[in-house]
């Protein structure tokens, strides 16, 4: 059955959507801090109204799925942004960023832990894939580090390649580049029919779990995206060092491994790493296609839901990919501004 | 002791360096002077061999550069340039250090020379040690650049245009720490600039270049005196030729004894320079200048003429 949409004109709606406009609305006046706190409050206040109209709603059917509207997601979504505009404004660096966030998860943790959400669809339809979701999440993040690993690898060799020698590194890197070209789900099928051809060559390797359908192409594949972030990431963090520091280094008799150890590398790894964050970033979102080779992952629930026309369904595997992406992006880019020469007091 | 011999280097079709001939004695002040592409920064970097010449060779003490690994010849080589080149995600102290600790000395040792360095570029080592170079200014940062390369007591220091980024005053202040540093120290010290002043001011041997040879070496006075080239002539002329001897003289070797001088006379210490006594009579429209001893008593009358004799 498709979702029925609350009109306007009627009063549950608005009670959602005129509180959220208005928070947001309210925090662009407010002092920064107390907009941070205006809109988290907001929006666990319109969590817990939905939990609560979802509740009455529902009343004693089990089959019944309740679920914000196109306005209810605006109204989160404009909280969400408010509350990141105003940490901005309020100037509170990564860590506090990141109490913010914890915060929210918190009470929202909380929230579910109460039981106040459960009416919501999103949340019923969790409760029933309690555990295709915890195989759907180990899946998801065992096909990202199966292709982000060897990527680090044989991107930054391929960046280095490209430092090091200009000419021979333009044509590797126009390879890469040209990679990136091939729409993901045409070089996730290119690579089934090689990789079925392979598994019946050298059985050993079916064995291994090497076949035309399942991981392996997705992961080849992914692989093989992520190659160009991390090669020019690595090749941009060799040269971002001062060209005066680098001469500086040699002159005074530092050996070509201790510039590289010693000076290139420590003054490139924000940039390495800020490679790093995309490429990730990019193979969370990636790997979620694989599930059309038959790879696993997020992406099971999420074509399941698109073949049913279930939304809490598409919702239940596309949320953990977005949260699971921000996080990554989150930690590292902490770790990148934590990582930069400049220390808070020079800036 | 320095010696060039010979030595050419070429970059693609450019010749840099054509057979330049040129030593340097032990414990000498030396700048290599010339206009830009002449070469100098070039010469200069086949010492420490960050630039190998395609032909010739260069003798530190008698001993070819090339005859050990780069690596150890620098570490033994200090090496200031230009653009200062700290290292910026290091502190002061471990900037300061960092070829002692490519040498592989006691942590302790280290340290203690890091705050007798600080101490003798005049900046207070409790204060600069633990900053970053990101907080200090560009004479600061010079000072540590030039404290870095005397870090492990090389035998020689090669400084770069060193100067050349630094405003006027923070630049005369830097050249007066290294006439005393080089006056305390001893070390042989070649510094590559294109600024006549700057070579005049710290040179106890100027060597000029031009289109990658050498036109002269010498002494600044004898380089004054007898250029032996006419761009020699041109480099040093500046309109000012008369005033860069008056530079190089010391006013008490043209005084004649004062005797009663009149209490009028402008007064200047015994070490002014002819330059500034002549200063010393120009700002007091006088025709002559008493020099004082450090007890102030009179040590001997310059008259206006006696410049002349500079």
């Amino acid at each position: 059955m498709p979702p029925r949409l609350i009109g306007p004109g009627e009063a549950e709606a608005l009670a959602f959507l005129i509180p959220a406009a208005l928070a947001a609305l309210a925090a662009t006046a407010l002092p920064a801090r107390l907009a941070v706190l205006a809109c988290a409050g907001a929006l666990c206040a319109l969590l817990g109204a939905l939990g609560d109209a979802a509740a009455r709603l529902a009343g004693s059917s089990e089959a019944a799925r309740l679920g914000p509207a196109a306005g209810g997601w605006i109204a989160i979504g404009a909280l969400l942004l408010a509350a990141r505009l105003a940490t901005g404004r309020a100037a509170m660096g990564a860590r506090g960023r990141a109490v913010v966030a914890i915060g929210i998860a918190a009470a929202l943790g909380a929230m579910l832990a109460l039981g106040l959400l459960d009416n919501l669809g999103l949340v019923r339809e969790a409760a029933a894939r309690g555990p295709e979701l915890r195989v759907a999440f180990a899946g998801h993040l065992q096909l990202v580090a199966a292709a982000l690993l060897p990527a680090l690898a044989v991107g930054a060799a391929c960046g280095a390649i490209a430092f090091a020698a200009p000419r021979a590194g333009t044509s590797v890197m126009g390879l890469l580049a040209a990679l990136q070209v091939i729409p993901a789900m045409a070089l996730f099928a290119l690579l089934i029919e090689p990789l079925a051809a392979l598994g019946r060559a050298v059985p050993l390797l079916r064995e291994a779990g090497l076949r035309g359908i399942g991981a392996a192409p997705a992961v080849i594949g992914v692989f093989l995206y992520l190659l160009l972030p991390i090669a020019a990431a690595m090749r941009a963090a060799l040269g971002a060092a001062p060209g005066a520091a680098v001469d500086a280094a040699r002159g005074l008799g530092f050996a070509p491994a201790q510039v590289l150890w010693r000076v290139r590398l420590p003054l490139g790894a924000p940039v390495l790493l800020g490679g790093l964050r995309v490429a990730a970033v990019q193979a969370v979102g990636l790997v979620t296609l694989g599930a059309l080779v038959g790879a696993g992952g997020f992406g099971v629930l999420m074509f399941q839901g698109l073949g049913q026309f279930a939304p809490d369904l598409i919702l239940l595997g596309a949320l953990p990919v977005a949260a699971l992406a921000l996080m990554l992006d989150a930690v590292l880019r902490g770790l990148e501004d934590g990582l930069s020469p400049t220390p808070e007091a020079a800036r | 002791m320095i010696r060039f011999e010979g030595v050419s280097k070429a970059f693609g079709a450019t010749p840099a360096l054509d057979g330049l001939d040129l030593t340097v004695p032990e414990a000498a002040f030396a700048v290599l002077l010339g206009g830009s592409g002449a070469g100098k920064s070039t010469a200069l970097r086949t010492i420490n061999r960050l630039v190998e010449p395609d032909a010739g060779r260069v003798l530190l003490r008698e001993r070819d550069v090339a005859s050990e690994p780069a690596p150890a010849l620098r570490r033994r080589i200090g090496y200031v340039i230009q653009g200062i080149g700290l290292f910026p995600h290091w502190t002061v102290a471990r900037n300061i250090g960092a070829v002692p600790r490519l040498l592989g000395w006691p942590a302790a040792r280290i340290a203690a020379r890091v705050d007798e360095l600080l101490a003798l570029l005049r900046l207070d080592p409790d204060a600069y040690r633990d900053r970053l170079p990101a907080q200090l200014s560009g004479g600061q940062a010079q000072r540590v650049g030039v404290a870095r390369a005397l870090a492990a007591d090389p035998d020689i220091l090669l400084m770069d245009e060193p100067f050349g980024a630094l405003d006027a005053v923070t630049r005369q202040a830097l050249q007066q720490e290294m006439a005393r540093l080089h006056a305390a120290t001893g070390k042989t010290i070649l510094l590559v600039t294109h600024d006549v002043e700057e070579a005049f001011a710290l040179a106890t041997r100027i060597a000029v270049m031009a289109d990658g040879r050498l036109l002269q070496e010498g002494p600044p006075r004898e380089l004054l005196d007898a250029p032996a080239d006419p761009r020699v002539r041109d480099l040093l002329d500046g309109g000012a030729i008369g005033m860069r001897r008056l530079a190089l003289s010391q006013a008490a070797t043209l005084a004649s004894p004062g005797g009663e001088a009149p209490p009028s006379l402008p007064r200047i210490p015994r070490t002014a320079t002819a330059r500034d006594a002549l200063e010393a009579m120009l700002a007091a429209r006088a025709e002559a200048v008493l020099l004082l001893d450090e007890s102030g008593a009179p040590a001997g009358v310059v008259a206006l003429r006696d410049l002349l004799r500079a």
